[in-house]
């Protein structure tokens, strides 16, 4: 499964490629995970940058050798030639961008050409910008090529471990892996939904001086 | 470094070396190995004479990378040199390339074992024949299928070319061939469809090789979109396809096949063969997959393959049932089929993935809407379905045949809607999203998604719930009543499963009738609060409790007409506020502002047997209210009471009002201001500024929700507001000029930013929803020309806040041209300075740039006058950095400057000073514009350069130019008139930027822009061709046409592989030396 002399690291390591048009957000992505900061300046990545990424799951550290392609057409280096024995992929795209969304088959036809039947995300990142010019409805692309689609926001850290776990369970074949321990992210940002936010609240009625249902009584005769 | 030496071409390349470079990048060595083999491999493919030395390297390596490398550095050549080669070298390289595939997939092991060598060297070959066939290699496709007909390892890869080929040609093709060659392309393949097309059936009908046959459906995927039907309808094909549906190893590749089928749409003709298509893939899936299978469950646990079957299955019955549902209503023998397959897509839709129910829930909201747009129709014809008008009861129609025609329709699929209500009340999506993030000062703050998926998904369920709603009202109820009462019996008890169950409930307010919707929300609401009553346990109280005021939020109307009721639920919000548990009293605050927002006038108003207004009574217990919250909780709180005073008509009613609730803050404030004018240094302790801030921010909330109604309060405390601003503004500025870099990232720093700010949302917050009120501007930007711009301006670069720039380009949006004496006092203070900070690079202070050139773009479309009135040095600063923005290779900046071009361009035209204006600019501009089109980094301003180039072609022919373009001084013979003069100038331009272009290419290319200048489409498609020209040397056809330009290219070509002797192809060599 890897790549010779890949392995050094004693637990499971794999390549996953990441593409996508220029300025949609790769480089930040990664780097939001390696030390946490959120880089507003826009410099093109020329060529390749290789970072190592690693998460803890229920059944042991694994590692992720994330290779950050080049978006820009100029810089694009070696190309395809950083997809070779790519094990897992990241299509990046940026929803208040068209024409970076237009692009994905583009990116996906190079990625299939010279990895055939590897795990994909599908990303659209910045959804936390107001004004997205690519809906929720129109991203349809995934669906007949069986991807996997996660909306992303780099900058609210928003489903920013979704695209790994996916492949993390799709390469373990086990639907059921978790990551256990949260890599360190600062600033360290919650997600908190309705159903957690409910967990905490309690007593609530009891404190209630006066129950709810007379007074619905005398509402309703 | 060794490796170094690569780089010198003049000798054969050393591929050993070679070899080493390219494993050192592939394996992992050190970061640093990595980077320099990058770095020449880099080099080496972007260097013009690498591709001499491909064939010499491919055949000394035995690396498949090496392999891959070399054959990466002959695509370049093949895009945008092939037709300057020699044609012996172009045969040589075709038939090198082919010979190498045949060689390789003659034989099972190397074809196998080669795979993505292959794979690369097929991706070559259909590049050289995009470029050769059909005009010089007519016998391609024959060719292919002969080479097929060989060897079934060999018929596989052709399968794999076939495949390419029309993903070149079909889907690919845009933007990366002309016009043209595509047509012409499309046409050949067509027309040499029957040829491929009789393989195919052959492979599967004759072979029973698995690779091979997977090969061919997957080929054959590619072309099911595009080919015409008579392929597909009117031979085995189908009943072939269909033959290999239940093989496992086959059932993905055939299934995707049979939903591009599907998918076709061109009329009635073929009805009978869906049908038969549609009845054969039910037998069969049947067997396969019977109905009562629980597929979830299967889901679930299944493999990759077997999870992208059961969505491949989606796909297919949606795309057929979307396009052909009616042929099979149409026809009594086939409704069990029909309902089989609705059965099988309502199971599938149970399954826990998200993308797969996406897909089916985009089928149902369709059906939904066709059968609710049928009966609405029917019963309302005067109507159209929409969701404001869901609210009206329907009345009994008359028997008409519309009607019964109607309520068969209905009949047939009441069932599977009802099954359908379950699945949606079961899996409603989350209406609402809070996130948690820190801002870059350090706060916390709650950040609601406005537009994501899982908002979208809510919205469609929503709708769909309602529809579904709308053609049983007693059924959705009894499900949901039903629902209900299996929490109460705790057959289906838990968090998620009453939370989805509530969201489902709360998505249908105002679907019913009143009188019934009453009723429901009733049973609703005492169903839920037995329901609390018999759960034990804090935290299950705790979540029905939120559930309850989440559906009493969604009510309105209900909340709206019983008076008694609302004041019970807002008295019991106020309790839940001094619950200190985490999670609840921001649940009070949230729902308290939601219901206020829809119910506001309640408030303002005396209720029956009450002696005040509700809001009065409040504010007099304001203090003990929000005793409890935290300050982000007050904020809310505050907005929801500045919305409640919105809707006060009464102007005296509303001061009081007002006052009484900024009674706590403006105390509060005057104290601090007050012990400042006695020494400002308390101003600089951490828990006055943090005071300083809340009390800030609670305004900005109020002005919020209060609008133009904020105006008495925002002027008690603007003044001071503003020397706060510039005292923590000149602090913050200090601290950086003499604290250095890290100043900023100091606590107390970031403090006082968050401070200034908040002062500057305030403002921008008021000045933007005072609606009407033209004097406002025109009294509160004066006092901010020294406090906030002129602060701008002495600060040091680090300490500027880019909001600055946002709140003064607000300011013009709203208040439009009545700002336009100001605008050369913000000129003034902004202009030179922020300049000086953007125009180092292209990346530091991304912010300002952004909102710099946002602001230009405000003053050029609102107070257009003001540039007018510019000197010509300023006018020319300006236009400079309107071309330094659309320089930018970051997106938004550039699109803001082209947009700010295009203003400025049309309002120039309309002006006094249309002339002197485009003599001046209007060379310069196109000659950038041209830079940028040209240069793959501006790709995504394409549109926007389409339009600039538009309108300067437009507007030299336009009556608007009253005088020639070109300077009469230097331009010895005068042209007869603009379009001459710009045409020519047009034409040397591009000529001299894109030597590898011949004149006459250049020439018909700005022919054809002047000519096609009114039609954009045209206009635009001229340009795709030209931006694939201007990459390419000349093509081959156009040789014969200007045959010297052609050969003088074909000479410096030859020269250029005769000065690196022994390096080009072995065939070439014997022809050189035969030459010579």
């Amino acid at each position: 499964m890897a790549l010779p002399n890949q392995q050094t690291v004693d637990y499971p390591s794999f390549k996953l490629v990441i593409v996508g048009d220029g300025g949609t957000g790769k480089t930040t992505f990664v780097k939001r995970h390696l030390t946490g900061e959120f880089e507003k300046k826009y410099e093109p990545t020329i060529g390749v940058e290789v970072h190592p990424l690693d998460f803890f799951t229920n059944c042991g550290k694994i590692r992720f050798y994330c290779w950050d392609t080049a978006g820009q057409e100029k810089f694009g280096g070696l190309r395809d030639g950083y997809y070779i024995h790519g094990q897992c992929a990241i299509i990046m795209f940026d929803v208040t961008a068209r024409l970076t969304y237009k692009n994905v088959p583009t990116w996906h036809r190079d990625l299939c050409r010279v990895c055939e039947n590897i795990p994909i995300v599908l990303c659209g990142n910045k959804v936390d910008v107001k004004n997205r010019q690519v809906k929720a409805k129109q991203v349809t692309f995934h669906r007949k090529k069986n991807l996997q689609y996660y909306e992303i926001s780099a900058k609210s850290n928003y489903n920013f471990e979704k695209p790994f776990l996916y492949l993390a369970r799709k390469l373990a074949g086990d639907q059921n892996l978790h990551f256990v321990e949260t890599p360190a992210l600062a600033p360290p940002e919650v997600h908190i939904d309705i159903a957690d936010q409910q967990k905490n609240e309690a007593e609530l009625l009891q404190a209630a001086a006066q129950p709810l249902p007379d007074d619905d009584d005398d509402i309703f005769e | 470094m060794a490796a170094e030496k690569l780089r010198d071409l003049s000798q054969p390349i050393d591929v050993v070396l070679l070899d080493a470079t390219v494993e050192a990048f592939y394996s992992t060595g050190s970061k640093e190995e990595r980077a320099s083999a990058d770095n020449i491999l880099r080099d080496l493919k972007a260097n013009p004479d690498t591709w001499l030395q491909v064939v010499h390297i491919l055949q000394n390596t035995s690396s498949t990378h090496t392999k891959f490398f070399a054959l990466q550095v002959l695509e370049g050549v093949i895009k945008y040199r092939w037709n300057a080669l020699p044609v012996e070298q172009r045969d040589g390289m075709k038939n090198y390339i082919s010979d190498v595939i045949v060689q390789l997939s003659r034989d099972e092991a190397s074809f196998r074992t080669e795979r993505l060598y292959v794979n690369k060297l097929n991706i070559i070959l259909v590049q050289i024949v995009k470029q050769e066939w059909p005009a010089k290699w007519k016998s391609f496709i024959p060719d292919l299928v002969i080479a097929a007909k060989t060897s079934e390892t060999i018929c596989e890869n052709c399968m794999a070319i076939l495949k390419l080929l029309s993903e070149e040609v079909f889907d690919f093709s845009k933007g990366e061939m002309t016009q043209q060659k595509i047509k012409e392309l499309k046409q050949s393949l067509n027309s040499e469809f029957q040829l491929i097309h009789e393989l195919c059936l052959y492979v599967l009908s004759a072979s029973q090789r698995q690779e091979l046959i997977r090969a061919t459906l997957s080929a054959l995927h590619a072309y099911l979109s595009w080919i015409p039907l008579g392929y597909i309808f009117e031979s085995p094909l189908l009943e072939i396809l269909l033959k290999f549906f239940p093989v496992p190893a086959y059932r993905n590749l055939t299934l995707q096949c049979l939903s591009e089928v599907a998918s076709l749409n061109f009329g009635d003709f073929y009805d009978m063969q869906y049908v038969k298509m549609y009845s054969i893939f039910m037998n069969q899936l049947q067997a396969i997959l019977p109905l009562n299978l629980n597929i979830p469950e299967a889901y679930s646990t299944g493999s990759s393959e077997e999870q992208a079957f059961i969505q491949n299955l989606a796909l297919f019955f949606t795309s057929f049932f979307k396009l052909h549902i009616k042929i099979l209503e149409s026809a009594p023998e086939n409704i069990s089929l029909l309902l089989a397959g609705l059965g099988y897509l309502i199971s599938i839709s149970y399954v826990d993935d998200t993308e797969v129910f996406k897909v089916c829930l985009d089928y149902w909201n369709s059906l939904v809407l066709e059968l609710f747009g049928t009966r609405h129709h029917a019963c309302h014809p005067a109507l159209t379905p929409s969701l404001f008008g869901l609210q009206m009861a329907f009345l009994p129609s008359t028997v008409d045949g519309v009607k019964s025609e109607v309520t068969e329709r209905q009949k047939l699929y009441s069932d599977p809607m009802s099954k359908l209500r379950g699945l949606m009340i079961s899996r409603t999506a989350k209406p609402e999203e809070v996130l948690i993030v820190e801002d870059e000062n350090g706060n916390i703050v709650r950040e609601t998604m406005k537009d994501n998926d899982v908002l979208v998904q809510y919205k469609i369920m929503r709708e769909t719930l309602i529809y579904l709603s709308h053609l049983d009202h007693e059924d959705t109820e009894k499900q949901m009543l039903s629902k209900l009462s299996k929490q109460l019996s705790g057959e289906e008890w838990a968090w998620n499963n009453l939370n989805t169950l509530c969201w489902a409930i709360g998505s249908i307010s105002g679907s019913m009738v009143v009188e019934q919707e009453n009723r429901f929300l009733v049973m609703v609401i005492r169903d839920l609060l037995s329901l609390c009553e018999v759960v034990k346990g804090k935290d299950n109280k705790a979540v029905i409790a939120s559930n309850i005021m989440y559906v009493v939020g969604q009510y309105s109307r209900f909340l709206r007409a019983h008076w008694k009721f609302l004041k019970t639920v807002v008295h019991k919000l106020f309790e839940f506020m001094h619950e200190t548990h985490p999670g609840v009293q921001d649940m009070a605050c949230d729902t308290f502002l939601k219901i206020v927002q829809k119910c506001k006038r309640k408030f303002v108003i005396v209720q029956v047997g009450e002696s005040e207004p509700f809001v009065s009574e409040l504010l007099s217990g304001l203090a003990t209210i929000v005793g409890d919250l935290q300050p982000h909780q007050i904020h809310t709180f505050y907005e929801s009471v500045g919305s409640m005073i919105q809707a006060e008509s009464d102007p005296q009613k509303r001061g009081e009002y007002l006052q009484r609730l900024m009674a706590l803050p403006n105390q509060k404030w005057a104290e601090i201001i007050g012990q400042a004018r006695q020494s400002a240094d308390i101003l600089k302790e951490p828990d006055v500024i943090r005071t300083v801030l809340n009390i800030l921010q609670t305004n900005t909330r109020v002005a919020t929700s209060l609008g133009t109604f904020f105006l008495s309060q925002i002027s008690l405390i603007f003044l001071d507001m503003l020397n706060v601003y510039r005292m923590y503004s000149e602090l913050v500025s200090s601290s950086i000029a003499n604290g250095g870099p890290y100043a900023s990232r100091t606590s107390l720093v970031k403090l006082l930013r968050s401070v200034k700010r908040e002062i500057l949302k305030l403002i921008e917050t008021f000045l933007d929803k005072a609606e009407n009120q033209p004097h406002i501007g025109k009294q509160f930007v004066p006092p901010m020309m020294d406090q906030v711009l002129g602060d701008y301006a002495r600060n040091v670069p680090d300490a500027r806040e880019s909001e600055v720039l946002s709140l003064f380009a607000t300011i013009i949006n709203k208040y439009k041209v009545v700002m336009r004496d100001e605008v050369p006092l913000i000129f003034e203070a902004v202009f030179q300075c922020t300049l000086e900070m953007i125009t180092k690079n292209f990346e530091d202070y991304p912010e300002h740039r952004l909102k710099f050139f946002s602001l230009l773009r405000a003053i050029a479309t609102f107070c257009f006058r003001a540039l007018i009135q510019l000197s010509s040095e300023q006018l020319k600063l300006v236009m400079d950095s309107v071309i330094w923005a659309f320089r930018h290779t970051e997106r938004n900046i550039a699109e803001t400057g082209l947009n700010l071009l295009l203003e400025m361009l049309k309002n120039f035209q309309k002006s006094d000073f249309c002339n002197k204006f485009y003599q001046t600019y209007f060379l310069q501009i196109e000659q950038e514009v041209f830079a940028v089109l040209t240069d793959t980094f501006h790709k995504p301003g394409f549109k926007l350069h389409v339009l600039v180039l538009q309108h300067l072609f437009s507007l030299v022919e336009s009556g608007s130019l009253a005088e020639p373009l070109w300077d009469a001084a230097t331009v010895p013979h005068p042209y007869s008139n603009n379009v001459a003069f710009v045409l020519e100038y047009t034409t040397k331009l591009l000529s001299s930027s894109f030597p590898n272009m011949t004149t006459t290419e250049v020439t018909q290319f700005v022919n054809g822009l002047y000519e096609s200048r009114n039609d954009v489409g045209r206009f635009k498609d001229n340009i795709r061709d030209f931006l694939i020209q201007s990459k390419e040397f000349s093509a081959q056809d156009n040789k014969d046409l200007y045959a010297e330009e052609a050969a003088a290219q074909m000479e410096r070509e030859r020269q250029r592989m005769l000065s690196i002797p022994g390096l080009i192809a072995p065939s070439e060599i014997q022809d050189d030396m035969a030459d010579s």
